[in-house]
């Protein structure tokens, strides 16, 4: 026995995630919205995306530290991975250019990005601990497009040849003296109108 | 539109099929249990209309309220003469409401939306309209629920609701298809509620800012 549900999001999702991403154009935003009032499928799906959204995303104030370590095991695993991760960056060489992978006390960077003549500007809240930011582009597979550090809490990246209509993703992580990452954004992306 | 068969099986059970009764003998209603049932079915709608318009949670309230009090007043006086529109009105009422709201916060703050107009157009964490109107304890209880769930269930789950990506990508990564992604997202949702405890993951009784 089947049920017949009239929902064009019943095979194509991604419509659905974008919405509460907030990064679906507002005119789909709308047409889905209409949608939304009328289906009770799409509903239940946009409430448990949304709710496991706003649990997963890093809080910006308060528990931090309960998110970052769930549990003792969790805990106790980022620990070593924390160490064995800190002995590889002494071994190294120093790569000034690189965002150094050591992760201390993170907190998380509240940033925002917006597209105009070629470029990617974004502009995030300091963090006072920070002796620069590295801000990263990539493309959805996760390949490095643009790498530019900062001392300031803005910057204006060219985005040169990347094709219209590409969606590009971005992050905003801030280092301390030592190179070690100390905040991060979540990422994030963004795509360049046609 | 096309019409997609789902099995069964797949459909969740938390998914209620609309309220019949309120679609007939609106008039034997009492305004107030009228006023629930509306409420009951379109509040976290309208709310998520609103706050994506307005970006202000407290004004997403005002909007879903006042929706709510307008669409209670159509029935009453049965203005609504298609019931089964009844949700295109609401939706349009909502669309009107914010317009208005709108207008008004241009006038207001022409100065500063000026301003705002040269800031970036995209915004994370408290900037996000959305997930805002959820509250602490509602994603205490869900990231906890979360937290009791398989690490390939949960990473799934984040892929796809936090970090966003579109489903060709998530499936790329995971190693399957489509198909088994829409399976494996629907049963990992199934088992979230189920830990959470059967009601609604993100009901209107979680939602920030509710009386």
């Amino acid at each position: 026995m089947t049920e017949v549900i009239d929902c064009p999001y019943v095979e194509n999702d991604d419509l659905l995630r974008q919405y509460l991403a907030g990064t679906v154009a507002d005119s789909d935003a709308e047409e889905f919205e209409r949608h939304l009032f009328a289906c009770d499928r799409c509903r239940e799906e946009v409430e448990q995306g949304l709710a496991v959204r706003a649990a997963l995303q890093r809080p910006a104030h308060g528990s931090l530290l309960r998110w970052r370590f769930p549990s003792v095991t969790f805990a106790a695993a980022a620990a070593a991975v924390i160490l064995v991760a800190i002995g590889l960056w002494q071994m190294r060489s120093a790569e000034p250019t690189v965002p150094q992978p050591v992760r201390g006390s993170e907190r998380g960077i509240t940033a925002s990005a917006r597209l105009a003549n070629g470029a990617f500007t974004t502009i995030w809240q300091p963090n006072p601990s920070a002796r620069q930011y590295v801000v990263q582009l990539f493309t959805a597979d996760g390949t490095p497009l643009q790498s530019v550090h900062t001392s300031e809490n803005k910057a204006t990246v060219p985005l040169g040849s990347i094709p219209r209509g590409k969606t590009i993703y971005w992050k905003i992580q801030a280092l301390d003296e030592n190179g070690t990452v100390i905040g991060s954004s979540e990422l994030q992306r963004i795509t360049i109108s046609r | 539109m096309p019409r997609h068969s789902t099995p069964k099986a797949l459909v969740h059970p938390l998914i209620k099929r609309e309220n019949p009764e309120i679609l007939s003998a609106t008039a034997d209603r009492s305004p107030d249990a009228l006023a629930a049932e509306l409420t009951e079915r379109f509040w976290l709608r309208l709310r998520l209309f609103a706050a994506r318009r307005l970006r202000d949670r407290n004004q997403a309230d005002d909007v879903a309220q006042e929706t709510i009090r307008r669409v209670l007043e159509a029935l009453r006086e049965n203005r609504v003469e298609n019931l089964d529109a009844l949700p295109a009105f609401v939706f349009q009422t909502a669309r009107n409401i914010c317009l208005h709201h709108g207008r008004s916060a241009h006038r207001e703050t022409g100065a500063l939306r000026r301003l705002k107009s040269s800031q970036p157009i995209m915004s994370s964490e408290e900037d996000d309209p959305l997930t805002g109107l959820i509250d602490r304890s509602r994603r205490a209880q869900v990231r906890d629920a979360l937290e009791q769930m398989r690490p390939d269930d949960r990473d799934l789950l984040r892929l796809l609701y936090v970090e966003g990506l579109e489903t060709a990508e998530v499936a790329s990564r995971l190693g399957i298809d489509a198909g088994t992604l829409r399976v494996r997202k629907h049963r990992a949702l199934l088992r979230l509620a189920a830990i959470v405890g059967g009601g609604n993951v993100s009901g209107r009784a979680g939602t920030e800012g509710e009386a």
